[in-house]
């Protein structure tokens, strides 16, 4: 199973990817925009969790919110509506954010049509995310 | 103004009837400095009065409005959002090209410049400062000057109703400003402090699930444990490094003691192994092997190092190195380095870059969470150790911070 984190705060998602791969997962990490762009658009992954707020990188034209804010979500359009994209588009792909307010989280959720995961992420989380409630660790 | 004379016009009326919330600092600013350019047009006065917002205790100052309702403010001290102390200080010349106003150790001197550019070409014989500060982090000032020598200590307030409102609505505008002002700071602070703890958080998940099992590698589980150490480390420094920020450093005892700087200075690049593996970044500690001890105070320079360290790993271009080194400078002084190549800083930003608060260009795109408080806290901390921190920078050396400190740490607290 091929899963791509896209995050900068690796501190954040340690112990998931330590998990992950000790279940022999292929674990990708990018920690910009930019560079889960490169990944997306050359490789396939099964499952892509997506952090919201996200370094656009450096010479990247991603329109920046914020100073580099909520780029996670512009990434996500592009994958979604740019072809150059086309294996990554039937990957599962999850925002994972640690916003606290629930109608900022349900409105990315309607608004982009995707499971958000709020941080600090734990292993049953992310087994229910990978279909993996039934298999024991 | 003379005393008594009446005013024509409220120059600020209009916001008289505005709800706190709509106010505009900046539009204020801009009408009151029209309105004192009028009034310095039109008539000559032995007597100015001038109050200034200075933000974050930098050196530049806005001159805010023309007022000398010191009683007024003196009212709000009472509702326990701001201190008053006062600084006074008599010129020696008004010989003085300097455009800022040093708060932190106002002189005399250093306002004969900036009252000119108010004032214009009057010879001002003295002046009076007072400063208020506000959540430590804003001041109000005020100022008297006269034409000839005379009593400094006459401060009143006036009753006229222009004045009154003048001082209210500047207080609900800077009230407003740092409230916006606390809110994006605390938000960056929880990002700064839940990072190490999601670390926690899941690491913990991880362990408890997996600490057990007979077929995981014994090295593997020992470097987990010594992970939680690093990332429990981290969050302390980066209370500390909020507790500085905001509450100060005066409080602070200094126990000075005779350090050994390679010693000091690899635990906590070890601190940043995870960051510097992952960016094959290397560290060189050349001339910190073979330097003579210094004597001062272990956990503000371990503080002080632990930031430079810090920026130099999360700003560095990956691939290159990090180097500490040290040199005697003059008679007992050393000057610690840490250089490192990757994000450029311009010349505008060097010159701000140990503000409260300010980040670079650069810096907000590489790091959109950090909060701008590392190098001010720095400096703080190096100048509470008898000493200083500079920044060199260029395309072909890299960026060199140096701290300077004494040798031998001279009295304690």
């Amino acid at each position: 199973m091929r899963i791509l984190f896209i995050e900068d705060d690796i501190m954040t998602i340690d112990g998931i990817v330590a998990f992950l791969e000790l279940e022999g997962c292929e674990v990708t990490i990018a920690s910009t925009a930019e560079e889960g762009l490169e990944c997306l658009r050359y490789e396939q992954f099964d499952f892509v969790f997506l952090d919201v707020m996200l370094p656009s990188g450096e010479q990247f034209d991603l329109v920046e919110t914020r100073d580099g804010r909520y780029t996670g979500l512009v990434l996500l359009e592009k994958v979604k509506q740019d072809d150059v994209y086309k294996l990554s588009q039937k990957s599962q792909i999850f925002m994972i954010t640690n916003w606290r307010e629930e109608s900022r989280i349900a409105n990315i959720a309607r608004k982009y049509s995707i499971p958000v995961l709020r941080k600090p992420l734990s292993i049953e989380t992310i087994k229910e995310a990978l279909g993996w409630t039934q298999k024991p660790i | 103004m003379t005393e008594g004379a009446a005013i024509v016009d409220d120059p600020f009326a209009d916001f008289s009837s505005q709800s706190p919330r709509n106010l505009d600092l900046s539009q204020i600013e801009r009408r009151a400095n029209a309105w004192l350019r009028r009034l310095r047009e039109e008539g000559d006065n032995s007597r100015y009065y001038a109050m200034f917002h200075a933000k974050e205790l930098t050196h530049e100052l806005h001159l805010i409005a023309d007022c000398g309702l010191q009683k007024d403010i003196k009212k709000r001290i009472g509702e326990g959002r701001l201190s008053f102390t006062k600084a006074w200080s008599r010129m020696a010349s008004s010989d003085c090209t300097v455009t800022y106003l040093d708060l932190v150790r106002p002189t005399a001197d250093s306002m004969v410049g900036h009252l000119r550019v108010l004032f214009g070409p009057h010879p001002i014989r003295s002046v009076g400062i007072a400063t208020i500060w506000c959540d430590h982090h804003d001041a109000i000032v005020l100022l008297e000057a006269h034409y000839n020598d005379g009593d400094l200590f006459t401060l009143v307030g006036r009753e006229e109703s222009w004045l009154i409102n003048v001082t209210r609505i500047t207080y609900f505008a800077i009230l407003k400003s740092l409230r916006a002002q606390n809110v994006s700071d605390w938000e960056k602070a929880v990002h700064e402090l839940a990072s190490p703890l999601d670390f926690i958080y899941s690491n913990s998940d991880f362990l408890h699930n997996y600490l057990a099992r007979p077929d995981i590698d014994a090295e593997f589980k020992q470097k987990k444990l010594e992970d939680f150490k690093l990332v429990s480390e981290l969050l302390i420094n980066r209370l500390h490094q909020l507790r500085f920020a905001y509450a100060g450093t005066a409080d602070v005892t200094l126990s000075p003691e005779y350090l050994d700087l390679f010693q000091l200075c690899m635990p906590i690049t070890h601190l940043w192994y995870h960051d510097a593996s992952r960016k094959r970044l290397k560290f060189y500690y050349d001339g910190l092997r073979n330097q003579p001890k210094i004597r001062t105070d272990k956990s503000l320079l371990q503080f002080i190092l632990f930031n430079l360290i810090s920026n130099a790993v999360k700003y560095s271009r990956a691939g290159t190195q990090i180097s500490l080194s040290a040199s005697e400078t003059t008679t007992n002084r050393l000057a610690i380095s840490v250089r490192n190549v990757g994000l450029v800083i311009s010349e505008e930003e060097e010159q701000k870059i140990f503000r409260h608060g300010y980040r670079t260009v650069g810096a907000r795109k590489m790091d959109p969470r950090g909060m701008g408080i590392g190098l001010s806290v720095c400096r703080q901390l190096a100048e509470r150790l008898r000493g200083a921190i500079t920044l060199k920078t260029s395309k072909e050396n890299g960026t060199i911070f140096e701290l300077i400190l004494p040798k031998e740490f001279e009295g304690l607290s």
